[in-house]
């Protein structure tokens, strides 16, 4: 039986010099954007302990190619309103983790102390393999932590073989930037995860010292890093200016090697508030060489209540800026996140929104709800799960497949309809998107056609008979 | 000069002959179905009547991945954008390395060089080829033949700007003989290190001609006048894709004919030859299928054969534009018909096994209707294949519109259906009209079949609660 850990002190877990930390392998319907699946949590916990002068070692399970692929197996299928859904295994098998542990022990490194991150809940049975894997082989230690076990600590102990479950963060770590060196002897990756700001223990966001920043983006750079992900939750107007600062910082750091001047590329994913952007801003991101703007859908919600504090119109204003910086309209360049899958909710309403904010915005992307609880937001939804016969197996809360919302009567066909209909908005051709609400020739006859139903041959033949 | 005669008399005693598909010049490319099937049944007749050494210079030829490799050539400025003519497949340089090898002792010296010309707004690149053999051969240059659809459909044009008053250059216009036409293609000819991969791919062309003069087609012309379907025996083609089978493993056959159904017994008889051989086939119809000759026991054959998609000459669900079109034939009740029987047959709608070919760029056309017919072809069969019309030489609507095709200059590279030759035409219609509304017209049928979640797309007409959230909100936006 694991003992159970609420955010211990990273030197509660100081019991040797040799740590082998280890992100473990996904369990899920599908993993997109596998190549911006970084490890930010795990990392920083080795870059801490390196730190502090241990030996630490890395495995990221979920490494991709420079293609972004990433192995998968089929594991089973299972069926939801008729739809047949084929489950994976996605990254490193638990058994090559294994294999590479013990190749390490042979060659003379053998680990004190073994940390595994599961990050999301429903990943968990990966995990449980991994660890019962290397617990019939080795007497060493093993630390489970991550999104799975702070969210359902008494499943993790009862379900992993690990000796400690952490639930919760790890407090104690001041490092603020990843160090991509305890990846050796493995390749470190060429996409790097990067925060801008820390969120303090009362839950306020403090920026990073900009020369914190713009150093760890030099020296991962210097290592071939070209891709650099923002992975802050949501950057409000309340960071405009530490934003600004940081940006102004990188733009002026203007990074060079060896005279070749280093063109490191930022992408923001869904997490830069529709309120944020003015002119000047929009001018700094594109000077310090941002490719995707993705806005945060600044949602607040909870069971029967969902609030958009950010309006149509902020969405415009920002969008206008971006144009006026440079930014190509309709283009991958500026997206939009949209939650889906909060219960109760309209899909009329949704879909109408995916379609005002991509004709606004060019391009949108869905952001399926994660239940979790034990947090603020998932804490308010806890309830209503219960009331709703909800108290589903971990594998059912997994979001992509909208649990919450078919629990509240939702079908998942409707759902995949407006992952349709995205598909749809978002297609590129010519490298643009198409807007179906814009002034152009095209666009409006399209409307014509659909409204008037011009597209029906046998139409006017039927009214005519009608009127007959 | 051009030719004109019998087919034998083409024939003065040469042994040895190169035989070239030239590189294109062209805004895009669709090399999947792109052998040069003309060319390659020549090189069978050619053998046939003696000749000893033949060599085989496709420089069309595809990589693993049924790709060709392209180059930039031109920016072209057409009204509001700018389209990028490419050079689509080995560099001349390439080909004059090939064709050097003819001239220093390492290969044979050809008595004679056949070369292919394909689509008429394709002709520079022949041109350049002709010139590249000059220089390689500046002496005792082999004597050339420029056969294909070009030379075909404006032999007058390629007199006069491939032979430039050499007598050498011979320009073979329609089909040199019904033996040449008949011909086996020979793929053994891609038994050359010259060559990345072996074709996966043959195509077969089982008959030739077509009844009907659809204003757009120039196939009347191609077929010298002649409306009547002639067809091969059903044991010869079988017999031709069972040799492909077994010495080539072909696994993929392409159907070009002009009227793939119209002898319907005919074509029966030949899917029932292939599959008494019970040979594994997939076949394909790239060119499309005359809807209204669309019957149950054919598709039904058609499908056990091994067919995996039909292609759908719907053009326009306009009636009236069908008949200006001279397409009396094809109604939309037809096409109805056509789509609900190819379902039945096990042609899903929205997996890319039923497309629906609309045609768009035509002069004095009805946009309107162009879109309309996009909606419908998507909602009804799933998949919309957009075609840009080229006004070729020889088809109705050509000779309809040569004065204007004269007034503007343009020679024929220029009426490429992708540099929209009737734009000026169609603003007289449409004063708004830009290039670019071509392009997102386009643009918006691909889309249309784009959008696959869970094997299926997005259905604008569909009946769920999204699709009519999407029609709600088209409908408020209405300007």
């Amino acid at each position: 039986m694991a003992s159970l850990l609420i955010n211990p002190d990273i030197k509660d877990l100081l019991g040797g010099q040799k740590y082998l930390i280890i992100n473990a392998p996904a369990v899920d319907t599908r993993l997109p954007w596998a190549a911006w699946h970084h490890p930010y949590g795990p990392l920083l916990i080795g870059t801490e302990l390196s730190s502090r002068g241990n030996d630490v070692r890395f495995v990221d399970a979920l490494y991709s190619s420079s293609e972004g692929k990433i192995p998968r197996t089929k594991i089973n299928t299972f069926e939801i309103d008729k739809y047949k859904i084929d489950n994976w295994q996605f990254g490193t098998p638990p058994g090559k983790i294994v294999n590479i542990l013990q190749g390490w022990i042979k060659e003379g490194w053998s680990p004190d102390v073994i940390l595994i991150s599961c990050a999301i809940s429903y990943w968990w049975p990966a995990t449980t393999d991994l660890i019962h894997r290397i617990k019939k082989q080795y007497d060493i230690p093993v630390y489970l932590g991550g999104g799975y076990p702070t969210a359902y600590p008494e499943h993790a102990i009862a379900n992993t073989e690990a000796d400690y479950v952490i639930s919760g963060n790890l407090t104690g770590i001041s490092c603020q930037a990843t160090d991509f060196s305890i990846y050796k002897p493995l390749s470190h990756p060429l996409i790097s995860a990067v925060r801008l700001f820390a969120s303090t223990e009362t839950g306020n966001l403090v920026a990073r010292p900009k020369e914190s920043f713009v150093h760890e983006i030099l020296e991962k750079a210097k290592l071939g890093v070209s891709k650099f992900i923002l992975f802050d939750e949501c950057i409000s107007i309340d960071q405009y200016q530490s934003l600004r600062d940081i940006l102004t910082s990188v733009i002026s750091s203007n990074p060079r090697v060896l005279g070749n001047r280093l063109k490191p590329l930022f992408i923001a994913p869904g997490n830069i508030s529709p309120k944020l952007i003015d002119k000047d801003l929009a001018v700094l991101f594109r000077d310090a060489n941002f490719r995707t703007i993705s806005f945060h859908d600044d949602i607040s919600h909870e069971p029967y209540k969902v609030q958009y504090p950010s309006t149509f119109e902020d969405y415009r204003n920002s969008v206008a800026a971006l144009h006026g910086a440079g930014y190509k309209p309709r283009t991958e360049q500026i997206d939009a996140a949209v939650l889906i899958g909060l219960p109760n909710e309209n899909i009329t309403d949704l879909a109408k929104r995916v379609i005002e904010l991509s004709s606004i915005v060019g391009s949108v992307h869905l952001v399926p709800y994660q239940f979790t609880p034990n947090n603020n937001v998932g804490n308010k939804y806890t309830d209503w799960l219960s009331q709703h016969n909800g108290h589903l197996d971990l594998s059912h809360l997994n979001g992509k497949l909208y649990p919450l919302a078919r629990l509240a009567g939702a079908k998942l066909e409707e759902y995949w309809e407006l992952n349709r209909l995205v598909a749809l908005l978002n297609s590129k051709y010519h490298n643009h998107t198409f807007d179906f609400s814009s002034d152009s020739l095209v666009s409006n006859m399209v409307r014509n056609s659909i409204n008037s139903r011009l597209w029906d041959p046998f139409y006017k033949e039927t009214q005519i008979e009608e009127v007959r | 000069m051009i030719w004109r005669g019998e087919g034998k008399s083409l024939l003065i005693g040469a042994r040895s002959a190169l035989l070239i598909n030239p590189p294109i010049y062209d805004t895009q490319y669709w090399a999947r179905w792109s052998q040069p099937h003309g060319l390659l049944k020549v090189a069978t007749w050619l053998r046939n009547n003696g000749y000893k050494n033949l060599r085989l210079l496709d420089c069309l030829a595809t990589n693993e991945k049924r790709k060709v490799n392209y180059r930039r050539r031109q920016i072209v400025d057409r009204g509001n954008v700018r389209r990028q003519v490419n050079e689509y497949g080995w560099p001349l340089a390439k080909l004059k390395l090939e064709l050097i090898k003819h001239t220093n002792g390492d290969l044979f010296r050809p008595d004679e060089i056949w070369i292919t010309s394909i689509m008429t707004y394709w002709w520079e690149s022949t041109r350049d080829v002709i010139d590249l053999i000059h220089e390689v051969f500046p002496e005792n240059t082999p004597r050339i033949l420029v056969g294909g659809i070009y030379p075909t459909l404006h032999p007058e044009h390629a007199e006069e700007n491939l032979t430039r008053g050499n007598d050498r250059i011979v320009i073979v216009p329609g089909e040199i003989c019904v033996e040449a036409a008949n011909s086996w293609t020979d793929l053994s000819l891609y038994r050359d290190p010259v060559y990345e991969t072996y074709p996966k791919y043959a195509i077969i062309t089982g008959s030739r001609g077509c009844p009907f003069n659809c204003g757009y087609c120039a196939q009347l012309k191609l077929n010298n006048g002649n409306r009547q379907v002639r067809h091969r025996s059903a044991v010869d083609v079988a017999d031709e894709i069972e040799a492909k089978y077994r010495n080539h493993g072909i696994r993929e056959i392409a159907f070009y004919e002009d009227n793939l159904l119209f002898n319907r017994e005919e074509f029966l008889e030949r899917l029932e030859e292939i599959q008494r051989r019970g040979l594994k086939l997939e076949f394909y119809a790239p060119e499309g299928i005359e809807p209204r000759l669309i019957e149950k026991e054919l598709l039904t054959k058609m499908r056990q054969a091994g067919f995996q998609k039909i292609h759908l000459a719907l053009e326009t669900i306009d009636n009236e534009i069908a008949r200006n079109w001279n397409r009396r034939q094809a109604t939309i009740e037809k096409f109805d018909k056509a789509v609900e029987i190819a379902r039945e047959c096990g042609f899903k709608s929205g997996a890319e096994e039923l497309n629906a070919f609309v045609i768009f760029g035509l002069p004095g056309e009805n946009l309107q209707a162009v879109v309309n017919t996009a909606i419908y072809a998507s909602h009804h069969v799933g998949s919309v294949v957009p075609m840009l019309f080229t006004p070729v030489p020889g088809s109705l609507i050509y000779e309809q519109h040569e004065n204007y095709i004269r007034e503007q200059g343009f020679d024929l590279q220029q009426l490429n259906g992708k540099l929209l030759p009737f734009l000026e035409y169609n603003q007289m219609l449409y004063p708004d009209l830009e290039a670019s509304d071509y392009l997102e017209l386009e643009a918006f049928m691909m889309r249309l079949n784009s959008s696959k979640v869970y094997s299926k797309r997005f259905d604008i007409l569909g009946e769920s609660q999204v699709a009519e959230a999407f029609r709600g909100v088209l409908a408020r936006s209405i300007l």
